[in-house]
């Protein structure tokens, strides 16, 4: 079979702990990495994907492996594998976290939180990052690519936020909350929802990475990388397992 | 031999517009053009305010295709749908104060933001089902909120944004609706429903029914502006009042409820033009008496004869940009295949309520 891997840097991830003799057995694999902080940014024109022009736009550079992935028609591919999709928060680049745009009162506001976000209630909270999600590059390359492959398609969601997380003020969740745990699980359960609306709406498959467990929504340290938002090889791996196994 | 002058009489040389057989029974197109001579303009810099009941609703959204400033200080949080985002109060007036259908309940809010009374908690928070709700703006959440602790955040931050906005606006309009409320025993809340409908419960020894008198609603308002000019520091602002043609939904008066309609647009009609008269930065706008007569036909109200059909609504409008020289603009494309919900919207409305579960109960 011949699968198309593509996505942002945590597909980057999947491409970096790739390894032929060991993960995808069996299968043609290809990888298209368009790094973007809330999935890949890519257009879809007859069969054929484009990346945005990599001199006007030089962090958007794309990479393939082979390099010849690029030139693939999409109607050749067996299957199709997204990553990544429901981007929340993202300790390095705090401007783009969904997270820091309103505060949620039913969770304990830090006293000390000088300017903080416009309260909202949970349901307005649940509103606002389903439409946010269902508009990220990701998630609307999803719906055009269902639009016009009709082979199976995959999707790899974000990892859930470590634990560590809940300490690290430069994330949103820390700053905000005084509890960031009771937070974290409200927002987790928010985004696994609307990855299940989403992938069952467009007919995607949805890799539930079997990580992390229901009753404790938190990715565990060692799998994510230091930066506490890409993948650690030991995760990438995980994943390819799994691809492996919903192909078979 | 003389002829006789015709004899001189206060009606000659008047406008057309003063005359019912020149004007009204020659159709509405020949009255609209003539409706309303505004006495002061309202720039496209000026920034615009816009509160009062349901009917108001369909003011600012029209405001804003004319290329006016209209003032949004608690916008809706990135994402969401609009007809989602005005279901909990957003983009509907230019803060998230809901409906505000009668002057003591304007004064009450207005009096909080400017810092002349305080409210608590235990006034103003409603619990039904294990869930809260905010007694003065109950419709902004439907579902609720978790605590009171939670409605009390909310608020808190809702009011800094309402005194913001008293002092940043140079426009403030304001549509009046009612002359019927609930408050406390001690009249320091005016709700906006009657406690127990939404959420709450109803209690005889601390909430009673009130009817404002004309006086009442004229004292209201002088008020409500001797409160901004403090909290303003003098500065000047222009307002403009219209008086909701949207019939009541329900009446505790003991009367029809058509009478009490009718009797409590008279009372708001009659205090808007006091006001309006005795004041050169108060104007009157009248849109109750486009929609509400019968001389312009029988199709201004749909067939639940309450609301307002989007016709007249247009129509309103037209009579409002042709006064300040404005044009209206299309209304913003939208998706009506991924949003059917927003084609046919209805103004949110907590009078309604009232009608509503007072049947299912």
């Amino acid at each position: 079979m011949k699968i198309l891997l593509l996505g942002n840097s945590l597909m980057g991830c999947l491409l970096e702990a790739y390894r032929p003799d060991t993960h995808l057995l069996g299968h043609e694999v290809a990888f298209i990495v368009v790094p973007g902080a809330d999935g890949p940014d890519l257009t879809i024109s007859g069969d054929r994907l484009y990346a945005r022009d990599a001199n006007q736009f030089p962090h958007n550079r794309p990479f393939c492996w082979p390099s010849t992935a690029w030139l693939e028609e999409l109607k050749n591919q067996d299957s199709v594998v997204i990553g990544a999709l429901g981007f929340l928060d993202d300790p390095q680049f705090q401007g783009a976290s969904l997270l820091g745009r309103f505060s949620l009162p039913s969770f304990r506001i830090r006293d000390d939180l000088v300017n903080p976000p416009p309260p909202v209630s949970r349901a307005v909270a649940a509103a606002s990052l389903r439409g946010q999600w269902s508009v990220q590059p990701g998630a609307v390359f999803s719906r055009k690519l269902r639009q016009v492959y009709s082979g199976r398609i995959l999707v790899m969601p974000y990892p859930a936020p470590a634990r560590s997380t809940l300490t690290d003020r430069r994330c949103h969740l820390a700053q905000i909350y005084e509890v960031p745990s009771d937070a974290a699980c409200f927002f987790e359960a928010l985004r696994q929802a609307w990855l299940k609306d989403w992938c069952q709406v467009h007919q995607l498959d949805l890799l539930d990475l079997d990580i992390p467990a229901p009753d404790n929504p938190f990715t565990p340290d060692h799998l994510l990388a230091t930066d506490r938002f890409h993948m650690a090889p030991g995760l990438s791996d995980l994943i390819l397992r799994q691809v492996h196994r919903w192909l078979a | 031999m003389t002829t006789a002058a015709s004899p001189q009489h206060p009606y000659r040389g008047l406008h057309d517009r003063a005359f019912w057989s020149r004007s009204v029974a020659a159709g509405a197109d020949a009255v609209l053009p003539e409706l309303f001579r505004p006495k002061f303009q309202i720039d496209p810099q000026d920034r615009i305010a816009t509160a009062g009941s349901c009917f108001a609703q369909h003011i600012g959204r029209y405001l804003g295709r004319m290329g006016l400033c209209m003032i949004d200080l608690e916008p809706s949080p990135p994402g969401i749908a609009a007809d989602i985002a005005e279901a909990h109060g957003y983009g509907l007036y230019s803060a998230r104060y809901g409906n505000i259908y009668t002057t003591r309940q304007l004064r009450r809010l207005v009096e909080e933001a400017t810092g002349e009374r305080t409210v608590l908690p235990e006034e103003i928070c409603w619990e039904r089902g294990g869930r809260w709700w905010d007694a003065l703006r109950p419709n902004v959440e439907p579902q609720g909120c978790e605590s009171r602790e939670e409605i009390v955040g909310h608020r808190k931050h809702h009011i800094e944004k309402v005194s913001q906005l008293l002092n940043e606006l140079d426009v403030f309009i304001f549509t009046l609706g009612l002359t019927e409320y609930w408050t406390s025993v001690d009249e320091a809340i005016a709700y906006p429903i009657a406690p127990g409908i939404i959420a709450g419960s109803f209690d005889a020894q601390r909430h009673q029914f009130r009817q404002l008198s004309q006086g009442e609603v004229v004292q209201d308002f002088l008020a409500v502006m001797n409160s901004l000019r403090r909290w303003r520091s003098g500065r000047p602002l222009r307002v403009l009042l219209t008086v909701s043609p949207v019939p009541l939904a329900a009446t505790y008066s003991g009367r029809h409820v058509m009478t009490a309609t009718m009797g409590s647009k008279a009372t708001l009609l009659s205090a808007a033009l006091e006001l309006a008269g005795a004041d050169p930065l108060i104007e009157y706008f009248p849109s109750f008496e486009i929609v509400a007569n019968p001389w312009f036909g029988n199709h201004t109200f749909a067939p639940d004869k309450r609301s307002v059909t989007p016709e007249t609504i247009e129509r309103v409008m037209q009579v409002w940009a042709g006064s300040f020289n404005l044009e209206i603009l299309p209304p913003r494309p939208i998706d009506l295949k991924d949003r059917p919900a927003l084609a046919d919207r209805d103004a949110q409305c907590e009078e309604f309520l009232t009608d509503i579960f007072s049947r299912r109960l």
